[in-house]
Parts: structure tokens; sequence; C-alpha cells
């Protein structure tokens, strides 16, 4: 009977508690003239460096209250959740291309044409966030892909030169199997990461063509299989011998720790996989070069495209407000605003216009190079139809697997992606 | 019962069933009906806000949709070896269990222990378990051929590595349930069988089985139901890989839901998913209760 | 002679089963022993004992988590949930063992098929009706969704429990001049705590781990419970493994409390001699 009694009482309190918590959460909207601002964001490694930069903006001023949610879990989950029950937040991340598009298309987000930063932005970042002509976002960074790797290792396998084609490349990996280092950090267990080097791959064979070509596959005409695919497996198969043993097992997580904690020499990501660096060894020497892929030294460039844009909510209850929030961070001259708190670290994605940041690392520096030389190219997948990713990613996990020959894959990727586009 | 009073009741017991009833329905059948079920008869694209009625061809794209046809023969092979598997270990470490044992509640809170963590949190762990822990756990001991397994690198390897980490977390939710079961089998019942020459295994057969029953019936129902609705553990574990091979029905849908919004689509595989296991629920409940009623 | 026989079979199995039961634990051990390791040492050394016991991990994760925070709402949410469904799958499985008829078959299937509704396939559809209803961002939307989606499970079992009760108890008590509301609750209940102890466990546990319906419905960092939070530390591409396995660990002590304290009742069990 006691118990009974203690359980009651502790019933009450979490009841009163409950009550005052529901309470609590309701004055804060009414209370003064602060207007919040929302911005939700997928989770990542830079959710800390985005709350810096909220916090600032909220230091400089008492109208608005900037805060960003992080989503835990699955972002499309949330987006599909929230867009079917018509309670977006204020600003929002969206994949670039083809889920601005959509958005746009579906009337949820603001035409931000007339905005200051659209003049602002790199030319080959604009596509990104359009529709029909209009700017619908704001294209925040732009993420470069290719090989990242240990220059100490390197040194020890005496290679003096990056290898700029795949000739190059396969020597470099021998020598450095030679030494006894696994060449390749391995990240296939992780589909999404599949996707984005095939991508690359693709993009390479692609070249001046690449235009073209998606058109034609966004129209339903074109296929997987272009004149040089062979060269696409040619760099897998490469993949697959100088990844180490059992590479199906490594998921991104592992193949990133590898890098950083010289398992292995090179790594085929883009630059979030350094996030974790700073924690494991931040003194490591970490350089970028282009997936050579053909055997001309002119074909290798660096793909580097949008890799995050913010699109603000068409019903958002402060408009005005966001956009002001809006117009701080695509401020490219605050040398203590968003891009500084968000750009300025290891592993940062780097803002889509000028900006002078007070970072160095060995690695921007090779980046800034290829874009200074305008050697860069999109990557493939974002303007594909929106769920290309998944199809790319799933189909040719099982080339690396084994599971799927060169064949098998090309038909499965085509029938899939004209199901898509259908 | 007196006839009388059970009139006289009726009411009341009416009464008891609105609060579960209100939730019930409010939290489940009114998303089902109203939601689920309409959504799956239009083409709906929930992000791009496209939404047209087509009737029932949602329905018959299903048949040819071999990613589907997969991961419905890969979730009935999971589900197979993920019910039998959960419930004989659960089974006999609540019979063990359930005896008078030196540590018995250290014991038992041990094989429960597993299941108080959630799904996607203790595949992440056993990712690091196959991948890392074996691996060096082998080398060390010498054994190549255990240090050398590739636990995600085949369709087959990686739906055994599935089933491993189903059935360890699964176990210890099952195994509270035949423990309270076995409490319920009144001792003298018991003691009255060892007279009679019943143990061991006799024991089991005849007496505690039939017995418990009622606790099968729910043990069997939950860890079908549970099996059909695979989703966290293939999510973290493989996210269905390599290559779609290791992906559930659940899996499947939520992909269509999620990764390419066809939210209409996805509503109709739901509703297939629902089916299918609703036949086979209710054969299972049909079989089992008879039992009972024997017993 | 047989006294003894049966005393060394008990310490024997017992010690056996203490062993299996440590190998099976091992996964989880392994959690608990890495969370005390800097993040170097859990990525290039995972089986190894910690070297010296690091405690930065804890005080990080608590700190990015929001700790005490989410632990509030987690726990408030719990415990109602805990409350709501057990007592109100009580009533309605009380209420339909003694219901005759067809109608009550029928209601128990219908409660029963609940179960094998999958979560996702409702879940767009209870995000809109949430929404609509002003349950998101609110604490009791998770408490009566949650208390909704247990019933089906709590039913099914209270029902299957309530048939050992024998009919013949409750026609005394009803002679002895018990009104239906006592000899349901102090006569029939009591009879099943085992059960009712079990089973809250079990809503415990579901709804301390729930991460979908809190993260769908509750974005407000005021209002996000333990798992939401935890679920930061690993990203697709990104794990933060030593703040992820600390944070962990730190919420499921809860859990493992309520275990313990409940395993006395569960085992103290239904004494034979009630029934007779």
């Amino acid at each position: 009977m006691k118990k009974l009694k203690v359980i009651s009482c502790l019933l009450a309190l979490c009841l009163t508690a409950g009550i005052s918590s529901c309470g609590a959460s309701n004055n804060s909207k009414s209370e003064g003239e602060t207007v919040p601002v929302k911005l939700a964001v997928w989770a990542s490694g830079a959710a800390d460096n985005f709350n810096k930069a909220a916090d600032e903006f909220n230091s400089r001023q008492d109208k608005i209250k900037f805060s960003v949610e992080m989503q835990s879990g699955d972002y499309g989950q949330f987006l599909g959740a929230k867009t079917a029950a018509n309670d977006l937040p204020d600003m929002f991340f969206l994949s670039p291309y083809s889920q601005v598009q959509q958005f746009a298309k579906n009337g949820k987000i603001l035409d931000l044409s007339d905005r200051d930063f659209v003049d602002k932005l790199y030319d080959n970042a604009k596509p990104s966030g359009e529709y029909e002509g209009k700017m619908y976002a704001y294209p925040m960074c732009q993420e470069m892909l290719g090989i990242f790797y240990n220059k100490n290792m390197f040194k020890d396998a005496q290679i003096t030169e990056i290898p700029k084609t795949v000739t190059e490349f396969k020597e470099v990996c021998e020598k450095l199997k030679a030494k006894g280092y696994t060449p390749l950090a391995a990240t296939y267990k992780d589909s999404w990461t599949i996707n984005h080097a095939f991508s690359c791959l693709q993009g390479a064979v692609l070249q001046d063509n690449m235009d073209t070509w998606i058109e034609e596959m966004n129209s339903g005409n074109g296929s997987f299989d272009v004149e040089n695919s062979d060269l696409v497996f040619n760099f897998m198969d490469i993949m697959k011998e100088y990844s180490g043993e059992n590479y199906m097992d490594a998921d991104s997580t592992s193949g990133f720790n590898a890098l950083a904690t010289g398992e292995a020499a090179m790594l085929f990501s883009g630059e979030f996989s350094l996030l974790n660096l700073a924690s494991i060894d931040p003194d490591l020497p970490i350089g970028l070069f282009a997936v050579p892929v053909t055997d001309n030294p002119e074909d290798a460039k660096l793909d580097v495209d949008v890799g995050i844009c913010v699109a603000v909510n068409k019903d958002g209850k402060h408009i005005d407000q966001t956009l002001e929030v809006l117009d701080y961070m695509s401020d490219n001259t605050d040398t203590n605003g968003w891009m500084a708190n968000t750009a300025d670290d290891m592993g940062s994605a780097t803002p889509c216009m000028e900006y002078k940041g007070n970072f160095s690392a060995d690695y921007l520096e090779d980046y800034q190079k290829y874009l200074d030389e305008n050697n860069v190219r999109p990557w493939v997948y974002q303007q594909l139809a929106s769920g290309a990713n998944n199809i790319i990613a799933d189909t040719v996990q099982g080339y690396f697997a084994n599971s799927k020959d060169k064949e098998t894959v090309l038909t499965e990727l085509d029938s899939k992606y004209k199901d898509l586009v259908k | 019962m007196s006839e009388l009073l059970y009139k006289k009741n009726r009411s009341f017991y009416f009464l008891l069933i609105i609060p579960a009833l209100f939730l019930y329905i409010f939290s489940l059948i009114i998303p089902l009906v109203f939601g689920t079920i309409p959504s799956s008869f239009y083409d709906w694209n929930l992000i791009e806000g496209s939404k047209n009625f087509i009737g029932i061809e949602n329905y018959i794209k299903l048949f040819s949709d071999k990613d589907f046809i997969h991961s419905l023969i890969f979730t009935m092979i999971l589900a197979f070896f993920t019910i039998v598997g959960t419930n004989l270990l659960a089974f006999f470490t609540a019979y063990f269990l359930s005896e008078k044992l030196f540590g018995k509640s250290l014991s038992r809170a041990m094989f429960f222990i597993p299941n108080i963590i959630s799904g996607i949190m203790v595949s992440f762990v056993w990712v690091f378990i196959f991948t890392g822990a074996i691996p060096s756990l082998g080398k060390s001991l010498g054994i190549d051929s255990l240090a050398n397994i590739s636990w995600f690198g085949t369709p087959q390897m990686a739906t055994i590595s599935i089933i491993i980490v189903s059935i360890w977390q699964g176990t210890g939710f099952l195994m509270m349930l035949y423990i309270t079961g076995f409490q319920t089998i009144p001792t003298d019942v018991l003691e009255a069988g060892m007279l009679d020459g019943c143990t061991g295994i006799k024991k089991i057969i005849k007496i505690q089985i039939p017995l418990l029953m009622p606790t099968i019936t729910i043990n069997l129902f939950v860890s079908i139901a549970g099996a059909f609705k695979a989703f966290d553990i293939p999510l973290a574990l493989t996210a269905g890989g390599p290559s779609k091979s290791t992906q559930t029905i659940a899996l499947n849908t939520y992909n269509d839901a999620f990764i390419s919004f066809n939210t209409g689509y996805a509503s109709a595989k739901s509703v297939i998913l629902f089916l299918i296991v609703a036949i086979i629920t209710i054969i299972q409940l049909r079989i089992t209760r008879k039992q009972e009623v024997e017993a | 002679m047989k006294k003894m026989n049966e005393k060394a079979r008990m310490y024997i199995n017992g010690v056996l089963l203490l062993i299996l039961g440590i190998i099976f634990m091992l996964p989880v051990f392994l959690i608990i022993l890495n969370a005390f390791k800097p993040n170097k040492e859990i990525l290039t050394d995972f089986i190894s004992l910690p070297k010296y016991i690091y405690l930065d991990n804890f005080t990080e994760a608590m700190e990015v988590m929001n700790f005490w925070s989410s632990f509030k709402n987690t726990l408030i949410v719990t415990i109602l949930t805990v409350a709501l469904a057990t007592f109100s799958s009580f009533f309605a499985a009380y209420g339909i063992s003694h219901l005759k008829g067809k109608f009550s078959n029928g209601l128990y299937l219908f409660f029963v098929l609940g179960q094998i509704i999958p979560f996702h396939t409702v879940m767009i559809a209870i995000s809109v009706l949430a929404t609509k209803t002003h349950m998101t961002n609110t604490l009791w939307g998770l408490i009566v969704l949650n208390s909704g989606f247990f019933s089906a499970f709590g039913i099914m079992t209270f029902v299957g429990f309530l048939k050992g009760v024998p009919k013949e108890l409750e026609e005394a008590a009803t002679l002895d001049g018990c009104n239906i509301w006592r000899t349901m609750f102090q006569v029939v209940f009591p009879l099943l705590t085992p059960t009712t102890i079990t089973l809250a466990v079990l809503f415990f546990l579901w709804t301390w781990n729930d991460f979908l319906l809190p993260s769908i419905l509750n974005g407000e960092q005021e209002l996000r419970t333990i798992t939401v939070n935890l679920y930061m530390f690993k990203s697709s591409t990104n794990a933060q493994w030593n703040l992820f396995i600390a944070g962990l660990t730190l919420s499921i002590i809860p859990i493992i409390i309520i275990y313990i304290f409940a395993q006395k009742y569960i085992t103290s069990g239904l004494t034979s001699g009630a029934i007779k």
C-alpha cells in the first residue's frame, strides 16, 4: 500500500511537471517582441558550428532569435512529415537541384531572385538553386569530391608527383602497397559513398558531353552505358584491388577514420570526411587531388558542386525576419559572421562565393588551385532526377560486392532510372 | 455467472473498453483508414505536391516490382529464422531461469539487457563487433578463418549477421514473457506430474507446453508481427546492402516513402504488408488458440 | 541424498547460466567499457580495457545532448505513458474478457490487429493528424499516441492472462458483497501483478527508447527526448563514437534500475494458493 502511495505521488508530480512545461513553451511564444526564426538542418558533424554562428547573430541584436534545429535521424523523413502536415520551419536545408526544383514546383518555397546574394554567387553554383530561371534557394556551400591522401605516407613510399592519369594512379597504389600500406580506405558498406564515386567517374568520362547527357537522361532517352564506360569500371576495379581485405565490411566512418589514423594512405570522398580528424590527429598533413579516370592528364578535374541549399518557407510566419537571417548567412564580408563560424574549420564545406577565410590546410590549398584554374566539374547525380542517387548507390554496390557484372549493372541502372523519370 | 448479473454489468464492461478504444482508434485506426489506405489509390509525390487518383494501379505495379518481391522473399526468410531462433532460445533460458537457481536474478538481467537498448543502437555496436572485435579476436587466437570472415561482403553473410543480431536482441523480451508464463503454472500441477513420472523433456512437452499455450500464442504473434516489420536492425546493420540483397519490406517501403517520396506507392506497399501479416497472424492465432482450449 | 543433488544442480546450472549470460552480455559490456576511452583509443583499440578512466566523453555528451532537460522530458513521457497504457489496457481487457459472444471476439481481434501495423505505414498520416490537433511540440501528444500504439499488445497480454483467473473467484467475491469495481481492483488485479509489472516494464522500455515518434513531433530543443538528442552523434556522413557510446550508456542506466527493481515483483509471481 505504501508503495502505491509513493507511485501515485510520483505520478502526480510528473503530471504537474508535464503541465507546467507545456505552459512554459506556450508562454515563450507570446513573450516580448522577439521573433523566433528557425533553420532546420540535417544531422552532420557541423552542427556545433551552426549553433555558434546563430549565437553570434543573436548577440548582435534582440529583435530576432535565430535558432538552428538539427534533425537527428533521417532528414527525408522529417521533410516528408512536415510537408504533408504543412508545418515546415522558417528555413530549411534542401539537396541542390532536384529537391529545390520539387519544392519550388510545389509552391512551398519563396522566390529569392531579388536577394543580394544572387550576384555574389559563383556562376557554377547558381543552377543548384534555380527553377524556371528564378532563384529559389541559397546555395550555402560547395563541397569537393576527390582523393584525399596522407602526405607523410606518400613521402615514405617515395611518391613525389600526384597521379594525373589512371596509369599513374595504379603505379601509386602499387608503390604504397609495396611499402606495406593499404592504398585506399574502403567505405563501400555505405552505398552512398559508392554513388559519390560513381558520379565522379561518370562525370570524368563524359567530360564536355555532360550537359547533353543529363538532358537525354532526364527526357528518358539516355543510357548509363556511354562511350567510355569501360574506364569507369576499370577504375572501380582498381578501387576493389587496392582497398584491402574485406573491403565490403568498412562503412564511411571507419573509412574516414582509416585515413585519419594512418591505416590507409588515400580516401576517395569529400572534405566532410575530415571532420573527425581534429579529434584524432589534427596535425596530419592531408592533400587532395582530382580522381584520374582516363590517360589524359587534362581530364583530371576536381568534382566540386553545391552540397547544401537553404530554402525559405513561403508560408512562414516571419518572412521579413527570415530574410534578414538569410542575409546574415550570405554575407561574405562579415569577418565574424556565419561563414567565419561555419567554414573556417577542418572538414567544413566552403562558401559558394569569394570569401577570405582565416583557416588554412594543405587540402584547401590544393582545392583553391583547382578553383583558380577553373579545373572543376559538377557532380552528375545531383542533376539527375531525385532518387537517382539511391539507384546508383544500390546497384553499383553489387559490382563492388562481386554479385553483379558490368553489363548487369548498366542494364539495371537504365531500367530503374527509366522507371524513375517516367 | 448468472445471466442476470451479467446483464446488469454489461454496460460497465463496455465503459471499461472505451478509454483504450479511443486511444487506439485515434493513434492507429484513423491514420490508417483516413490516411494510408486512401492515399494508396493516388499517384502522389509528397514533395512535388502532385496528386492524381489512379485507382488500383499502384497495386498492379507491385506485382512487377522486382525489388519489392525480392524484399518480400527476404523478409520471409529472415522472419522464419528469427522467429524460430528467438522463441527456442527464449523458451529454454526462461525454462532454466524459472527454476531455483544460484544467481538467478543476475542471469535473468543479463539475458534481458540486450533488449533494453534500441535496435539501431545495438546494430551500430554490432558493426564494430563484426568488423573490429571478431577479426582481432580471431587474430589473437590464431584462427585465421574467424579473422577473415567478411560479415557484410556477401548477401548470405549479411543475412546471417542480421539474424544473429535480431535473435540476440529479441530473446530477452520473449524470455521475460515466457518467465511470466512459467510463473502462472501452479506448482501443485507440476508436483503431481512429477509423482506420475513426468520429468525432464517429458515434463516440458506433456505439462508445461500445454499450460504455457496462452504465452506461446502471444509470443508467436508478437515475434511474427515483429519479424515482418523488421526495420531498425537491417537498416542500421546493412541498410539493405550489399546491393539491396538484405532489404526487408519495411525498408523497401520506407525508401519509397521518404527517399523518393512516392507516398501513394509506398502506401499501397504498406497496405499489402499489413494484409500479409494479418493473414499469417490470424492463421497462427486460430491454430495456437485451439491448442489452448484443448489444454 | 536427493536434497544434496538438488543443491549441487542448483549451483552448477546457476554458474553455467551466469557464464552464458556474461557471454550474451559482452556487446553491452563493450559499449560501457568504450565509453571510458578517448575517441582515438575507441577507433584503434575497441576490445581492450581502457588504459585509464576517461570521463570527458560523459561530460561533453551531457552538455551537447542537453542531458537534464531531455532526461526530464523522457521521464515525464515515459511514466505517464506507462500509467495510461497499462491501466487503459487492463480495463479494456477486463471488459473484453467478460463480455460474451461474437462482439467481444471481434473487438479483441480488432485490437490485436493494431500490433501488426508497422509504424512507418501511418507515420505521414500521424504527422498530419498531430499537426491538426496541435499535438506537435507537446509532451502529452507523445503520451496519447504511444498509449494508443501499446494498447494492442497490452490488451492481448491481459486477455491471455485473465483467462487463467477462475470465474468462481469473482463469483465468490460478488457473493461476499464486493461490488464490480472492487472485484476488479481488489480481487482480480492483484492476481495479475507479474503480468502488470512485466507490461509496465516493457512499456517503459519502448517509450524510453522510442525515437521515430518524438523525432517527428518534437523538433523544439526544450521538448526533445534523450534518444532524439543521442542520435545527433550519428549522421550518415559522420559519427562521434565516443560521445554516442557515452550518451548511450547514460541513457540505459534508468532502464536497468527499473528492471532490477521490477524483477522482484515479476519473480514473486502469481501464488498458486490464491487461485486454489
